[in-house]
């Protein structure tokens, strides 16, 4: 659920420019993240966080509330934070050089992002990846964008201006008590910057070898006295990764959208906003084909289109209690050779939150969700219903207690009821201990819930195994296949090391069992039958280490590492081939060191290197040896010159150690995946 | 494709260059817009003169000099700033070097590069209407007027009434409600 709209309402907290009177009155106690998961992320993002241009502009009030932290860019109150946290901010994207959001991602620590093809993505923490990765919940402004239909994230679809986001929020680990299921493994929550920050104009435009041309056209301007608006149009276009022969997974996208919001003296806040996109994302898929046994690869342009549209309120009333509601309605449109999916989804919730007898501050909301899908089927691919509407209802609550001065105690759960596993619970218990102002102790035990998808339920798939002996596999809904269950263990550590370093460290112990497994079926002369059940169980374990170096003013370093191991079983009887691969198919390491450097006031410089460990997909056929990733070493790199205050010129690359290099093998529809090459582009950034 | 792929190798192995030399040679410039914290501090700054009253007896003019005494932590954050009103006149913005100058300066920023010669320069002020901040540690003690100080990585200032109210300067009780302390007490030395 789009509790994240939360980190919306945070975000609006930013001082804005007071108008003359200089009654800058601000909700001191803003929705913090404190008291969501105790993810204590502030109001105000750190020094690398974009801040409006206009500083001059605000009250002195407004100006003393701004955190400033100059060295961890992050907040200093995400030190605090019970859970495994990083941000991303909207400066660190500008310096990566990424031209996409999964780009951005593949920095952040304990994130495996694997691209399959030029425009498809398995991205996920702490195990379990695919193209469908379904334990990992990702939003933009409070809005969910993983289908429902097979719980994934259509990354392809996922844009807007990377100029516009004021951070990326990414959660390892479980947040089902707020955000509820499918924050099973980690939360991603992108957060654009309010309107009130994005004023004027700005023109920015590169091409390149790989990401062929990219623009983003915006203006921003007042409404009224209590409001701001932008609106912006976007064009992107990708070139194919390398393949054999021609691989056809071109991709091109045409997004426009707004943002308004209001606010009026008597802390109340609207903010509506909408995005309209079309583009085409092209792959080629290998399918089974008549006469029997026969096989074909196809060149499938699945053309792509959708739109939303976005609503949240917030009142802040004296003495901090607050008040929000957000509505939306989201439209998503694929028509493709294999999946076609037409989907309607309205979206409600409220919100409230108060501190109680001295200790207690409480977070209670509920939520309702309606999603209606419309499919055709083919030769390939059926629902059954073609059409389906499915009602989610969910409510939750939350108590952070201080205990003590350095001690808090977070604990809630997430109650809701869906259409195919009916009532779930999602409990979480959480402590926070300060033992020093620079040093932060957490751990957190909680139970999370993977829902079934309407695939999972309803789908009639003909496709292959991996390795193709020829024989097509059946993959079928089931109506009793049932939820995937976590009890996850976590512990982490955050020193800061004066005003120079910080460490930041997350251990995690995850059981999971009814995780989802393929038993087969039927033999039959055509076609092996594959439903979905749930007989498998298993642990994962790791450790995530993420820290920051300031070297000297202009000079920053960052380092990470993460380790995953998982040991997976079938129950017994169980005869599936491919569902305990899962413990070889994200890699046990990653590891990521980046330098960004200020060579002049003018010049930067940014370099990067990143490790990713080899990775294994069964086959499906005992017989057969596992397909095999090799692990690989990239270096990406920027280079930018500021030429006055409007002008922004640079020149990046990305994966500059090898012609090309793969990634990911795909699973459920075998989509060709295309080799990622070395690419190199170039841009500028013009503000008017 | 065959000669974009090379142009890319071409432009890597650049880059890669590039990434060797800085190390060496590099100025470590503040971030061009300066960092948030100095940003911040910038817009406080115009944000003191719109609270703070000089004597009818400074020479008159339609600008308000802020000067900056040492190496500038602003990066361009005074620049935008230049042009603004205050009060009923507008800002200007002068960077000095040297401890000559200060005519004229309604407003000076003592940089952090000045520790060694905070006191002098003080002295040498003595009386005169002329807004001093700064964020050395013991700025207050020895008689400056406003020193930025940090509390949970916020930006936070401390004034010294008495040496405002020698200076002539009017402070606007708004101004010392909102800091973090004010120091009425006398100040140290001549």
């Amino acid at each position: 659920m789009g509790y994240s709209g939360i980190h919306g309402a945070r975000r609006q907290e930013i001082p804005g420019p007071q108008r003359r009177s200089g009654a800058a009155s601000r909700p001191r106690q803003g929705w913090r993240l404190v008291l969501l998961l105790g993810l204590a992320l502030t109001q105000r993002s750190g020094p690398a966080a974009p801040l409006p241009e206009n500083l001059a502009d605000f009250s002195l009030e407004a100006l003393m509330d701004i955190e400033v932290t100059s060295v961890s860019k992050r907040p200093e109150k995400r030190t605090k934070a019970a859970a495994a946290i990083y941000v991303l901010t909207g400066e660190d994207i500008r310096r990566l050089g990424a031209t996409s959001i999964p780009d951005a991602l593949r920095v952040v620590p304990g994130l495996h992002v694997a691209r399959i093809d030029a425009n498809k993505w398995a991205i996920t923490a702490r195990g379990f990846n695919s193209r469908f990765a379904n334990k990992l919940l990702v939003m933009l402004d409070g809005r969910s964008v993983y289908t429902p239909l097979f719980a994934g994230v259509y990354w392809e679809a996922l844009e807007t201006p990377l100029e516009d986001i004021e951070r990326i929020e990414v959660i390892r680990g479980p947040g089902g008590t707020l955000w509820g299921a499918n924050a099973v493994n980690g939360v991603i929550n992108i957060i654009t910057k309010p309107a009130a920050q994005t004023q004027g104009g700005l023109l920015s435009a590169g091409a390149g070898n790989e990401a062929r041309a990219f623009g983003t056209l915006r203006y921003g301007g007042e409404l009224g006295a209590n409001g701001h608006y932008r609106v912006y149009g976007m064009y992107g276009n990708r070139d194919p990764g390398r393949g054999m022969t021609d691989t056809h997974d071109d991709w091109e996208l045409t997004q426009t959208g707004f943002r308004a919001d209001w606010e009026w003296k008597d802390r109340t806040r609207l903010t509506l906003q909408g995005d309209f996109y079309q583009g085409l994302a092209g792959q080629q898929v290998t399918l089974p084909v008549t006469p029997a046994n026969a096989t074909a690869t196809l060149v499938d342009d699945t053309d792509i289109s959708g739109g939303n549209l976005l609503m949240r309120w917030m009142r802040t009333l004296e003495g901090g209690s607050e008040y929000r509601f957000q509505a939306y309605f989201d439209h998503v449109n694929r028509e493709g050779l294999v999946l076609h999916e037409d989907r309607d989804t309205v979206d409600l919730e409220f919100q409230h939150r108060f501190q109680c007898c001295e200790a207690h501050d409480v977070l209670w909301g509920v939520g309702y969700r309606r999603t209606s899908d419309n499919t055709d089927d083919n030769a390939w691919f059926r629902l059954d219903p073609a059409s389906r509407t499915v009602h989610l209802y969910s409510g939750f609550l939350q108590d952070e207690i201080a205990l003590h001065e350095n001690l808090s105690l977070i604990v809630g759960s997430k109650f809701e009821h869906n259409d195919f596993s009916g009532f779930e619970y999602q409990p979480n218990l959480r402590a926070v201990w300060t033992p020093r102002p620079n040093q932060t102790l957490w751990a957190a035990v909680s139970r999370a819930v993977r829902s079934p998808a309407r695939g999972e339920h309803d789908v009639r798939l003909r496709t292959l195994p991996a390795v193709n002996p020829g024989r097509p596999v059946i993959i079928r809904g089931d109506e009793d296949f049932d939820s995937e269950n976590l009890l996850a263990y976590e512990a982490g550590y955050r020193w800061q090391g004066g005003t120079t370093v910080s460490v930041d460290v997350a251990a995690f112990y995850n059981r999971y069992d009814e995780l989802r497994t393929f038993d087969p079926e039927v033999f039959t002369p055509t076609a092996l039958g594959l439903p979905f059940d749930n007989r498998l169980e298993g642990e994962t374990y790791g450790v995530e280490v993420a820290a920051q170096w300031q070297i000297r003013p202009g000079w920053r370093l960052e380092g990470s590492y993460s380790f995953l191991q998982m040991d997976l079983d079938l129950s017994e009887g169980s005869a599936d081939t491919v569902s305990r691969g899962a413990e070889d198919a994200s890699p046990h390491h990653q590891a990521s060191v980046r330098s960004h450097m200020d060579l002049t006031p003018a010049l930067e410089l940014d370099i990067g290197v990143r490790y990713v460990g080899s990775l294994e997909t069964p086959t499906g056929d005992p017989a057969m040896p596992a397909i095999a990733v090799a692990s690989y070493t990239e270096l990406d790199a920027r280079l930018a010159w500021r030429v006055g205050a409007a002008l922004e010129v640079y020149i990046a690359g990305w994966n500059l150690l090898d012609g090309h290099h793969e990634e990911f093998t795909p699973d459920f529809i075998r989509s060709q995946p295309t080799r990622v090459e070395r690419s190199v582009h170039t841009g500028l950034s013009w503000r008017f | 494709m065959a000669f974009l792929n090379r142009a890319a190798g071409a432009v890597a192995g650049i880059l890669l260059v590039a990434g060797t030399l800085p190390v060496a040679g590099a100025r470590a410039g503040p971030d061009i817009q300066g960092s948030v914290e100095y940003r911040v501090k910038a817009a406080m700054l115009y944000n003191f003169t719109r609270f703070v009253r000089w004597p009818a007896t400074m020479a008159a003019g339609n600008e308000l000099v802020l000067c900056v005494l040492g190496e500038n932590p602003f990066g361009d954050a005074l620049e935008d700033l230049v042009g603004r009103p205050t009060g009923n006149r507008t800002l200007a913005l002068r960077h000095l070097a040297g401890n000559g100058g200060m005519e004229g300066c309604g407003v000076l920023f003592i940089a952090a590069s000045e520790q060694a010669n905070v006191g002098n320069l003080l002295r040498q002020l003595g009386h005169r209407p002329v807004l001093t901040v700064s964020e050395l540690e013991g700025f207050i003690e020895q008689g400056g007027i406003i020193r930025f100080i940090l509390e949970d990585n916020k930006v936070r200032f401390r004034i010294n009434l008495t040496a405002a109210e020698q200076a002539g300067l009017g402070i606007s009780s708004k101004l010392l409600k909102l800091a973090r302390d004010v120091d009425g007490a006398p100040r140290q030395g001549p």
